[in-house]
């Protein structure tokens, strides 16, 4: 199962129901933010449940449960619902997958890939320039953090525009790029 | 106490006593050392029946204590009087503990009371009890603010739970204002202009900033904020009231946090200032400056107004009036926006509000004190509770007064400071319980035995060392100097200075100096005709010991530079327990992380991993998983990394890496591979990180950082070195610290301060943020446990490097960072067979129940035993050993792996089998090989067995705790020198830096180690760079050529305690790569002689001489009789 099933796996998983981070990103790879800007998530931003209320399978587990249940806690952004957007790329590997690389591709710091192997290590270290550079510019920043910086490379590998190497510690552009990842989709 | 001192206390006594027994039946203040021990005639309700005698054991008679220091004939009592009942819980701790030492008290106030029946009884009514055991003024303000907060975190050793962000911005801002006030005070009182004044704040400020920047980190400021704009705007109340207070330079001399301790009351202290005026009766004026923090701070029943430092300042003018210091007038100064205000101790809402008349001998203001000082006592030792479980948690089931601990009520602060006290943010106090907390009802009762048994035995030994060091400011004005000097090596004595620049002095004198202290040492500069402590003494670090001189960096500027002074070490007194923290917070976790909770628990319900540290779980065997890009590591490396990938959460992996092994290489890779794959699973700000590397030493740490960074350049953007940069660190490891990082002290000192600092500094904050966001690999000592760096965070791996020399409770730090309920991977990596642990001094531990076995602690074992060996015993299936060895050539590395790793270490490659010295000084371009080192085989024992020069001056130092008997053997000095001079002399003038780089001399004893280096210099000055050094601070290091001095020769074959333990031997023989020479008394070593607990080591040490022997039958070493040596021949 590649990254796009996952993300199909999540968005079924979901449902009709409330999407919460804490259950869902822990050990799965994906970013709730990034599937939020791909449009496939809707954050909650208010009136956000309480975990008792959805039923969170992890009930009296979750160190974050207290943060939903009383006052005082920043609790947007942190439960969300599935799209309709969502809905039907759950249903359509191939819709998935054109959104993946229309929103991603070409977007720094995956634009700058090349055929040659980069460094994951780089990549991270080019977001963090980007972050401390903001700092001085009081400007946004990277735009993107590095889970979803992974997850973005995670997916685009999936949809067959990059590749991972040497142990998964570095990442280069597929040299016959996403037409063949479009057009060979199962 | 020292004969004089103990004569004239006893006399005083004795002339005390007398005057009591034949007084009049009215209570006198006095103010003598006396011992008690219980009476035969025993105690009943309301009385203490006690035996007194002098310091000396003179007996002076029955005496007794009754509750609210009732006596015959009072007129009145003083209710709720902390003394009997206090007392009481004294004695009774001190039976149940089985001490037969008397108690000793410091009487303050007696009566010889007439009885209704015409016979006279001697009533003691005030006292300071045990004040050889020293609190500081800031313990005894936490004893007025909340005695169990004290017993909380002082004798449990409750923490800050490190995974909570805890902001530290106000600490540092107060440090900065003082850090400026210092030093505007003493360019001011120097006859500084006010623009010189004002620069020399800033400066101070800035020092702190650049010094305390990681706690900053803990904020996340979109602009300055109060806690950078403060320490600025402090600049002109502060100049304003300089200049007001010292307008012209009058000859009133400053001192500025000097150390004081008054051994009659039991404490010890810094004023923040001491000013001095001229003139002989002129009254001296203490100051305490507050900066901030109203939590625990009296408040004023007029006006509402807060006000901290009071009791501080009441317990520091005691201290100076216990040295007969009258007229003293004390003030607290709050530095305030816009003005500084003195508040007269006199004005002070403590001294209001309970109503104390500051005029000598006020009794209420001694009550205050005394009652702090020992409840505190008595809260820091743990007296109230010992060891009882039931007592444990049920001490503040009553009140925060402590159960039990009598005292008068109103002596305490009205609110308790629970905001900042971490015993209620963890669940521990139910009195300061705090919402959202899951408390920990009956902790010690319901914890598992076992695990209880665990931390109790640590934890006893690790208060009995803190007791040690609470007693050692008594120890040292009680001692006569001659003996600190003589027989301890602690003192140094009739130093003149030679030069000064700065705060640094140069000290020396005639004579030699033979003593145990020796650099970063701290130590106490005192004029020889005061005791140390006593306000005129300045604090310092040392840098440097020479034949007879020494080189101290001081806090604060010498008084006399013409005076005669003596230095003293000064012990750890007043260090933060950091490993009775990690102790207890072990306990808190494996219990908050039980599964259920109201009731026992059953060891098999903790965390996983505290069973597998408990010995109720047994380690998994070590897993794999493919490894790819390795090709640098060997395959014991390359087993361990993949073994320490495969772990999972909740898992133990033990690594041992002898000498030369590649640890460091190892855990270079591991840090690698686990940032690699965690690399996208954490967010900026996120608490989860992949790696943390805790050392038991700055050098240890270093090293792993300098080598991930060397080895892996790509990983230096997310690799923090936690702390700042230190004196002698390498420039790429202080590049790594958050620091150095977002270029602190170049941004801080190219800006005016005043105009710029707190912009700047904001902005060097968000940068850090940023930095710290990114972070995914953070490298530092187990002592930084808690630092700004790692509040908050968790870990997915924790690996502990030198883990065989961390004490357990040191290595528990390391499980401090793992996430809920331990369930992280933790990989500890050391090397049980070198040398273990250090403790301040040689403890007896308690007995273990034989029904603990199970946690694999015997007879023998003690805090001295690392958690790495204790281990490795209780699970030496997850113990996995590097045994391909970079560093020894072939002859070298046999004999270490006979003698100390039973064969199994061998050179990793053949050029490492091969490598040889004269290959080396080929390259160095020698051409001359006539030198005796230089044409050896690569192992050389010179035996001075049969050599009657050769022998031992006799261990020099005496006493509990003390290891370093201080032996010398000229003879050997001699030989060694020697040979270095020897083949230095055949060395080419340009290579000789690089010999002298890579050549060292060891031998266990200080004293051999001055007597070898000024061997070498008499040689050849050009020598005295070479490194010589004892085993302990070589371990780590290495050399092509090593010479070891064995030193001990004498006719009882003593090897002494350094020898016993063969583990130093060890590290001392595996130090050489190409050449190793071993010089000493073969004999000595080898002789059977009835001594058991050096069995091990003769064995080891028969071992390795045979061993010798069949490398010199085959040519790889060479044996030569030290009386055939023609020394200097050449």
């Amino acid at each position: 199962m590649d990254t796009l099933d996952a993300v199909q796996g999540l968005l079924h998983e979901i449902g009709p129901d409330v999407g919460c981070r804490h259950r869902f990103e822990p050990g799965s790879e994906l970013s709730f933010d990034l599937l939020a800007r791909l449009g496939l998530l809707r954050s909650i931003d208010r009136t956000v449940p309480a975990c008792v209320e959805h039923g969170c399978p992890l009930l009296g587990r979750c160190a974050w449960e207290a943060d939903f249940a009383g006052k005082g806690a920043r609790r947007s952004g942190r439960k969300f619902r599935v799209t309709d957007a969502g809905r039907a790329a759950a249903a359509d590997r191939r819709l998935l997958t054109r959104l993946v690389v229309d929103t991603l591709d070409g977007q720094p710091p995956v634009d700058a890939l090349g055929p040659e192997p980069r460094s994951i290590f780089s990549l991270a270290s080019d977001l963090l320039e980007a972050d401390v550079a903001a700092v001085d510019d009081r400007t946004k920043g990277a735009g993107m953090t590095r889970r979803e910086l992974g997850a973005a490379l995670r997916m685009l590998a999936a949809a067959g525009v990059v590749d991972f190497t040497a142990d998964g510690l570095e990442v280069r552009r597929c040299t016959d790029g996403a037409g063949a990842a479009l057009t060979d989709v199962r | 106490m020292s004969g004089a001192a103990r004569t004239s206390a006893s006399e005083r006594a004795r002339v005390v006593w007398e005057g009591l027994t034949n007084s009049d039946g009215r209570p006198e203040l006095i103010d003598v050392p006396i011992l008690v021990r219980p009476s035969p005639e025993g105690s009943r309700r309301g009385r203490i029946a006690l035996q007194a005698s002098a310091e000396d054991g003179g007996e002076l008679g029955r005496c007794y204590v009754f509750n609210d220091e009732w006596y015959p004939g009072c007129p009145s009592t003083v209710p709720f009087s902390h003394y009997a009942p206090t007392l009481a819980r004294v004695l009774t701790a001190h039976e149940r503990r089985g001490e037969t030492q008397p108690l000793r008290l410091q009487l303050l106030k007696a009566v010889g009371a007439m009885t209704p029946a015409g016979g006279r009884a001697t009533v003691l009514l005030k006292f300071i009890m045990a004040p050889e055991h020293t609190l500081t003024g800031t313990e005894i303000e936490q004893v007025y603010g909340c005695p169990l907060s004290v017993f909380y975190t002082r004798f449990v050793g409750v923490p800050w739970d490190p995974q909570r962000r805890r902001s530290a911005s106000a600490g540092v801002r107060g440090e900065a204002i003082h850090g400026g006030y210092r030093r505007a005070a003493a360019e001011q009182v120097g006859g500084g202009s006010p623009e010189q004044v004002r620069a020399a704040y800033l400066d101070g400020v800035r020092a702190v900033w650049i010094n305390r920047l990681p706690n900053y980190f803990l904020d996340r400021p979109a602009g300055p904020t109060v806690e950078h704009t403060r320490p600025v705007e402090a600049a002109g109340p502060v100049v304003d009231h300089c200049r007001r207070t010292w307008p012209e330079p009058d000859g009133t001399r400053v001192l500025q946090e000097r150390l004081f301790y008054a051994p009659t009351r039991g404490i010890s202290g810094r004023a923040d200032r001491i000013e001095v005026p001229p003139g002989e009766h002129a009254p001296w004026r203490l100051v305490e400056v507050k900066s901030g923090g109203s939590f625990g701070a009296e408040r004023d029943p007029l006006t509402g107004v807060r006000r901290p430092g009071g009791l501080q300042s009441l317990s520091y003018r005691e201290i100076l009036r216990s040295f007969g210091l009258e007229g003293l007038r004390a003030a607290v100064e709050q530095v305030g926006d816009r003005e500084i205000q003195a508040v007269p101790l006199e004005r002070h809402p403590i001294v209001a509000r309970l109503g104390l008349s500051l005029e000598a001998g006020d009794e209420r203001a001694i009550d205050l004190i005394a009652q702090a000082r020992n409840v505190g006592y008595c809260a820091v030792s743990g007296l109230y509770s010992g060891y009882d479980r039931y007592l444990l948690d049920t001490a503040g089931d009553i009140s925060r007064y402590l159960r039990g601990t009598g005292g008068d009520y109103d002596l305490y602060a009205r609110l308790p400071p629970c905001q900042i006290c971490p015993a209620g943010h963890r669940g521990v106090c139910s009195r300061g319980a705090r919402s959202g907390v899951t408390p920990l009802d009956n902790l010690f009762r319901y914890a598992p035995s076992r695990l209880y048994a665990y931390w109790a035995w640590f934890h006893r030994q690790l208060k009995a060392e803190e007791s040690a060091e609470r007693r050692w400011l008594h120890h040292l004005v009680s001692t006569p100097s001659g003996l600190l000097e003589g027989q301890e090596g602690v003192s140094v004595g009739e130093l003149a200075v030679r030069e000064t620049t700065g705060y640094e002095v140069r000290l020396g004198r005639d004579r030699r100096i033979e003593t145990r202290i020796r650099e970063d040492d701290r130590v106490l500069l005192t004029p020889v005709d005061r005791l140390p402590g006593q306000v005129v003494s300045i604090e310092g670090t040392v840098t440097g010991v020479g034949e007879r001189e020494v080189r101290v960096r001081l806090n604060d500027g010498l008084d006399d530079p013409r005076g005669c002074y003596r230095l003293d070490l000064l012990g750890a007194f007043e260090m933060r327990p950091w490993q009775l923290e990690g102790l207890t917070d072990f306990l808190l976790n494996a219990v908050g992380g039980a599964t259920v909770r109201g009731r026992q628990l059953a060891i098999e319900e903790l965390p996983h991993l505290a069973q597998v540290i408990l010995g109720a779980a047994s380690a998994a065997p070590p897993g794999s998983v493919p490894l790819h890009r390795a090709d640098d590591l060997n395959p014991p490396q390359c087993r361990a990394l993949a073994a320490a990938l495969a772990l999972s959460p909740g898992e133990l992996l033990l690594i041992q890496g002898p000498p030369g092994t590649g640890k460091t290489a190892l855990i270079a890779h591991l840090a690698h591979a686990v940032l690699g794959r965690h690399l996208f699973d954490y967010d900026g700000g996120a608490e989860r990180r992949p790696l943390l590397i805790l050392a038991n030493t700055h050098r240890a740490a270093n090293e792993v950082v300098r080598k991930v960074v060397e080895r892996y350049p790509e990983l230096r953007p997310f690799v923090v070195r936690v702390g700042v940069p230190r004196t002698g660190m390498e420039p790429e490891v202080a590049a790594q610290t958050l620091a150095a990082r977002v270029g602190a002290e170049q941004a801080l000192n190219a800006i005016d301060l005043a105009a710029d600092g707190p912009e700047t500094l904001a902005r060097l904050v968000r940068r850090g943020n940023r930095l710290h966001d990114h972070a995914g690999i953070f490298v530092g000592t187990l002592g930084a446990a808690d630092a700004a760096e790692l509040r908050g965070l968790a870990f997915e791996m924790v690996v502990v490097d030198e883990a065989g020399q961390a004490t357990e409770p040191a290595m528990l730090q390391a499980l401090r960072h793992l996430p809920p309920r331990l369930e992280g991977r933790l990989v500890l990596v050391g090397d049980h067979r070198q040398l273990p642990p250090v403790v301040s001094s040689e403890l007896a531990a308690p007995e273990l129940p034989a029904s603990h076995a199970a946690l694999g602690l015997g007879p023998g074992d003690s805090l001295r035993t690392s958690g790495f060996e204790r281990l490795a015993h209780l699970h030496p299936h997850a113990l996995l050993t590097l045994t391909d060895q970079y560093r020894m050539c072939g002859p070298i590395c046999e004999l270490v792996s006979d003698g100390f790793y039973d064969e199994t270490l061998r050179p990793a490659t053949p050029q490492v089998a091969e490598c040889r010295l004269n290959g080396w000084l080929f390259e160095a371009g020698v051409v001359d090989f006539e030198a005796l080192l230089a044409r050896s085989a690569p192992v050389l024992f010179v035996d001075t067995s049969r050599d009657p020069a050769a022998r031992d001056g006799g261990a020099r130092f005496h006493g509990p705790g003390i290891t370093d008997e201080a032996r010398d053997n000229p003879r050997e000095a001699a030989i060694v020198a020697a040979l270095v001079a020897d083949l230095m002399a055949a060395m080419p003038g340009g290579r000789r830096a690089a010999l002298i780089a890579e050549l060292g001399v060891i031998s266990p004893y200080r004293k051999q180690n001055n007597r070898i280096a000024q061997e070498l210099v008499r040689a050849d000055p050009g020598l005295s760079a070479v490194r010589v050094d004892t085993v302990d601070r070589f371990q780590g290091g290495e050399r092509e050529i090593v010479l070891v001095s064995l030193v001990n020769s004498n006719p009882s074959a003593a090897m002494g305690t350094l020898h016993a333990d063969w583990r130093r031997m060890n590290v001392a023989l595996s130090r050489a790569r190409r050449l190793l020479v071993i010089v000493g008394d073969r004999s000595n070593f080898t002789r059977e002689v009835d001594r058991a607990e050096e069995d091990e080591a003769r064995r080891r040490y028969r071992r390795l001489f045979n061993r010798i022997d069949a490398l010199e039958a085959r040519g790889d070493a060479v044996v030569i009789d030290s009386q055939t040596l023609a020394l200097g021949a050449r």
